[in-house]
């Protein structure tokens, strides 16, 4: 636990909400990282975070004090992740969102050299890799995005998602399997 | 380790998550194959790492908390116990909890006070009574839980008339109450292999889902499409027809050991 986390904590049970706005203002990063990466679309990201924090709130009581808050928060906001996966699926927006969050991850491939050619790369590296991950189911997703870019183990992906730590490794294996299937092409040509 | 790696074990060697990696390593260092099929696999990702997250500056978390802030109820001074808290968030879950125990006390006197039956099969003592008590309730609590959302539910597709902009506060309040109970119920229903309540409780998830980030006030057009959307989701037909489906489970469970008698 970070070092005022714990203080932070105890105050905010007790109705603190300056205690949990100093919670609010350490941890939304982070939280916003892992959203985006999940979710793949900005705006979601954003909403998903509040709605950690809100949820985070609500169940202050059931936070136990062994675990570390931002552990805590972190396996919220990845359920509050894949429920906005979910939820964007049900609606049948999820083509329509892929295209967003296609826009989005364009403006977020970095292109060190400005010719145009290079700009087209880059962009068509973006528009692959966001299709490879839209690719993924919402569970495969998740696994696979806390296992690759937040370095969570397997044993944890599992307790934050609820499923056991076997049908984690198994998402995350479907997970990389689909995704070598779409990207090749791409590693070859950098090889 | 003689054997070529599979993919599956190239993954975890490649996360660092192979529980015994040093017979893999051993192999590695003596094959070729092997090797190059974990530096390709690395080389496929590689990719990935070109994504980045956009950037939110060092004043990110005090805009979150602007925007949540108005929305933070408020919290009583904790006078309560955690156990009480608890308690109270978890009531039906303690309740199944409660009704269980009482059940097997109330199965552990009848063993002792009734008279045994002179023909006992322990396999199905051991297996079926216990089993068949512990489903009961969870479908009790299941189906106690589907008709508070279809009453829920109910509501709102009768909402509306001269009412607009309709609040849908406390529907929105109910279903996110009802969503943390939902995904316990549906990955229990999941574990136990019983696919019926399963994908009733996930096509309800997502109506509740729906209607929990929906927006807090609806125009007479917004709430026409939500109506409509349920209507084409038929979560509600779904909750009755699976509700009447167990009701005949149960009656031809209670007819059959009367039938065996005769």
């Amino acid at each position: 636990m970070e070092p005022n986390d714990g203080d932070a904590v105890r105050r905010a049970v007790a109705g603190d909400t300056d205690a949990y706005r100093a919670l609010v203002e350490r941890h939304s990063r982070p939280l916003f990282r892992l959203a985006y990466r999940m979710t793949g679309n900005e705006q979601d990201a954003e909403d998903v975070v509040q709605e950690s924090f809100l949820r985070a709130w609500r169940r202050l009581d059931e936070f136990e004090s062994r675990a570390t808050f931002g552990t805590w928060i972190y396996r919220i906001a990845a359920n509050c992740a894949l429920d906005t996966l979910r939820a964007r699926q049900r609606q049948g927006e999820r083509q329509e969102e892929s295209g967003l969050a296609g826009a989005d991850f364009l403006l977020s491939v970095p292109s060190a050299d400005p010719q145009p050619d290079r700009i087209a790369q880059s962009a068509q590296t973006a528009r692959r890799m966001n299709e490879a991950m839209a690719g993924l189911s919402d569970t495969e997703r998740a696994a696979f995005v806390m296992r690759h870019f937040e370095e969570r183990s397997i044993e944890e992906i599992g307790r934050t998602l609820g499923v056991k730590e076997n049908a984690a490794k198994q998402s995350i294996f479907r997970a990389v399997r689909k995704l070598r299937r779409a990207l090749e092409p791409l590693a070859s040509t950098t090889r | 380790m003689s054997k070529h790696l599979t993919e599956d074990e190239m993954i975890l060697l490649h996360y660092k998550e192979m529980k015994d990696s040093a017979s893999a390593r051993r192999h590695l260092d003596s094959c070729d194959e092997c090797r190059a099929g974990l530096e390709a696999l690395a080389s496929d990702l590689a990719p990935l790492g070109q994504l980045e997250v956009p950037q939110r500056g060092a004043q990110y978390g005090a805009q979150v908390w602007e925007r949540i802030a108005p929305r933070l109820e408020a919290r009583p001074a904790r006078t309560t116990s955690r156990l009480d808290s608890i308690v109270v968030r978890h009531r039906a879950v303690w309740a199944i909890a409660a009704a269980m125990i009482l059940m097997l006390a109330a199965g552990f006197l009848a063993g002792r006070l009734l008279p045994r039956p002179t023909v006992v099969d322990p396999a199905n003592v051991a297996q079926a009574a216990p089993g068949d008590g512990r489903e009961r309730i969870l479908r009790a609590a299941v189906d106690e839980h589907l008709q508070r959302s279809q009453r829920m539910l109910v509501d709102l597709a009768n909402a509306g008339g001269t009412n607009v902009p309709l609040d849908v506060t406390r529907s929105q309040e109910r279903a996110e109450e009802l969503l943390s109970d939902n995904r316990l119920y549906r990955q229990t229903a999941a574990q136990r292999g019983d696919a019926a309540a399963a994908q009733v409780l996930d096509d309800l998830e997502r109506s509740l889902l729906e209607i929990a980030r929906g927006p807090a006030k609806l125009s007479a057009a917004q709430l026409a499409e939500l109506q409509q959307r349920l209507e084409r989701q038929g979560v509600i037909l779904k909750i009755r027809l699976y509700g009447s489906g167990q009701k005949q489970h149960e009656r031809a469970a209670t007819r059959e050991p009367a039938d065996q008698q005769i």
